[in-house]
């Protein structure tokens, strides 16, 4: 055997690559030179393949992780960003109102003609009249201006419409969501924000009117001015004044007193301050801040999906219970995140807009 | 070593079927690593390897309902890897193209830690020399096989070569090695204190 086939049958083995052919070649060429046993030795000592790669540490894991996720979704809407694509829409929809009146005028006539032809007893429903619709994606927030000026403020995920006769008698306006009103004053003509749970009647003030189906609760909260609000179901109403927040809860989740041997389902207190400035938790939003202040992670979980478009999954019930504190203003979902398990010491992943929380 | 193909196969089959993220994560904790430190190699930035290996694994994300169509995923891996890097060097250095025969590689193998007797300082040192005196292409088919534990033919088609090419040059490594390690083994027999044993 030459050298060169001894240097060749030396890797084959070392590296598993050799036939049994090889392999029985290589030992008899050993067994006739034993000194090269000692050679073969050395190399296989030093040489043979590593038994087991390097693993990838967590920390190395989870950097990528985070990089993938910033890649694939989608970058989320900015507050200032929405507000000029959404109320350029707006305009356009204002400025070919006369235009949509008479289509919509054209359209239910003949809608109308089909259901008599289909001899369906029909009845006009109101809402057939909201022309003016804005919806606020998941993520994106809005302000508008109404056509008697006032001002909204619409928080993500939001519908606010008002009807043609805006302009009219009452001044009538129906939400799901959350927004921020600051009604310009007209004693004449009441605004009245409809929602599926309460009616809020004003008649110039500012407040915020908190009323999104998947919550607890639906919050009404005053900051200047009075408003009245009566519960859809009950007529039952109530008067608030400046610094009063009504908790109106939903069904499922009414509270026992703690006097009386009775159901509440609304609560009169008082909105949360989160700063020395008296800034308050409520209307925080408007200003673009994420506030919360002993806030269950369930809850705040809700107000994140929203903020951030993106869906929070709990593997343990255990963690929704942690209470939270804080504000955040310009941080991302990573920094967001970041920050809550520093505190709440829980560990999540996001993955594309899920992030999943785990003890 | 789990790195085995049936292994690597069940996870190729989890992304690529049902989005398994742990399977995804299981991938990168055992192929992040090895990829990084070839990419190292090229690059010469921990930092910027790591980056590359990560965009591999974004592809690979990205890609994951075709996964199925890879045959051979580890492969897959460092050929991703190779380009990823190579696209990089065209790109900050401004050249036209380049290949990996082109470039000054930065190769380190390392030998395991001797347990015999036999094996002195002075002839690990005269063996590293020799391996660090290899041709560029020859000492990085040798790094793969030893430290990323590549099969010769997935070497091949990482550097696109001819398996011959690989074995060959495997060859040269180890007449290179043995020239080194020369009288010297010898001298370890002599120097024994217990041959007998």
């Amino acid at each position: 055997m030459t050298e060169l086939r001894f240097n060749e049958l030396v890797h084959l083995k070392l590296y598993n690559e050799a036939t049994a052919e090889e392999l029985r070649e290589l030992e008899d060429f050993i067994k006739s030179n034993p000194e090269k046993a000692i050679e073969l030795q050395i190399l296989t000592e030093l040489l043979q393949p590593k038994n087991k790669l390097k693993e990838t540490d967590n920390e190395t894991i989870s950097r990528h992780l985070q990089r993938l996720s910033n890649y694939l979704s989608e970058p989320v809407l900015k507050f200032e960003k929405t507000k000029i694509k959404e109320t350029r829409w707006l305009r356009i929809v204002h400025l070919s109102y006369k235009k949509i009146t008479s289509i919509a005028v054209a359209a239910s006539l003949l809608a109308i003609g089909i259901f008599l032809y289909f001899n369906h007893s029909f009845v006009l429903d109101r809402k057939l009249t909201h022309l003016n619709e804005v919806n606020t994606k998941l993520g994106s927030r809005i302000y508008l201006t109404l056509p008697d000026g006032s001002q909204v403020w619409l928080n993500s995920s939001s519908h606010l419409s008002y009807s043609n006769d805006f302009t009219g008698a009452e001044r009538e306006v129906y939400l799901e969501g959350e927004a921020f009103f600051d009604v310009k004053a007209d004693k004449t003509r009441p605004f009245i924000i409809h929602t599926p749970k309460t009616t809020v009647r004003v008649l110039g003030t500012a407040f915020n009117v908190k009323c999104y189906p998947e919550d607890k609760t639906n919050e009404i909260t005053v900051i200047r001015g009075s408003v009245e609000v009566t519960l859809n179901e009950t007529k039952e109403k109530k008067r608030l004044k400046p610094n009063d927040k009504l908790i109106v809860f939903n069904e499922g989740y009414y509270i026992q007193s703690s006097t009386q041997d009775t159901i509440q389902k609304l609560i009169l207190t008082n909105p949360t301050a989160y700063d020395h400035q008296g800034n308050l938790v409520e209307t925080s939003w408007v200003k673009n801040v994420l506030a919360f202040r002993n806030e269950k992670f369930e809850d705040l979980a809700k107000k994140l999906e929203r903020w951030y478009n993106v869906e929070i999954i709990f593997n343990d019930d255990s963690i929704k219970e942690e209470v939270f504190f804080g504000s955040f203003k310009n941080e991302n979902i990573y920094e967001v995140m970041q920050a809550l398990s520093i505190t709440g010491k829980f560990h999540y992943l996001i993955v594309n807009n899920k992030i999943f929380i785990t003890k | 070593m789990n790195t085995n193909r049936e292994y690597i196969q069940s996870l190729q089959e989890k992304i690529a079927l049902y989005e398994d993220m742990q399977a995804y994560q299981e991938l990168i904790r055992l192929f992040m690593e090895p990829l990084r430190n070839f990419v190292y190699s090229i690059v010469k930035s921990q930092e910027i390897a790591e980056e590359l290996v990560s965009d591999v694994f974004i592809k690979i994300w990205q890609i994951r309902g075709q996964l199925t169509d890879v045959e051979n995923l580890s492969a897959y891996l460092y050929v991703s890897a190779k380009n990823f890097s190579l696209n990089y060097i065209t790109k900050t250095q401004k050249r036209v193209t380049v290949s990996l025969e082109q470039l000054n590689l930065d190769i380190a193998i390392h030998l395991n830690t001797p347990e015999e007797w036999l094996i002195t300082t002075e002839l690990q040192k005269r063996i590293e020399t020799a391996i660090s005196e290899l041709p560029t292409q020859c000492k990085l088919i040798f790094k793969l096989v030893k430290e990323n534990g590549l099969r010769y033919k997935d070497v091949a088609s990482i550097l696109n070569i001819s398996p011959n090419t690989v074995r060959n040059q495997l060859t040269i490594a180890i007449s290179r090695i043995r020239q080194a390690i020369g009288y010297n083994a010898k001298m370890g027999v002599v120097k024994s204190p217990s041959t007998g044993s």
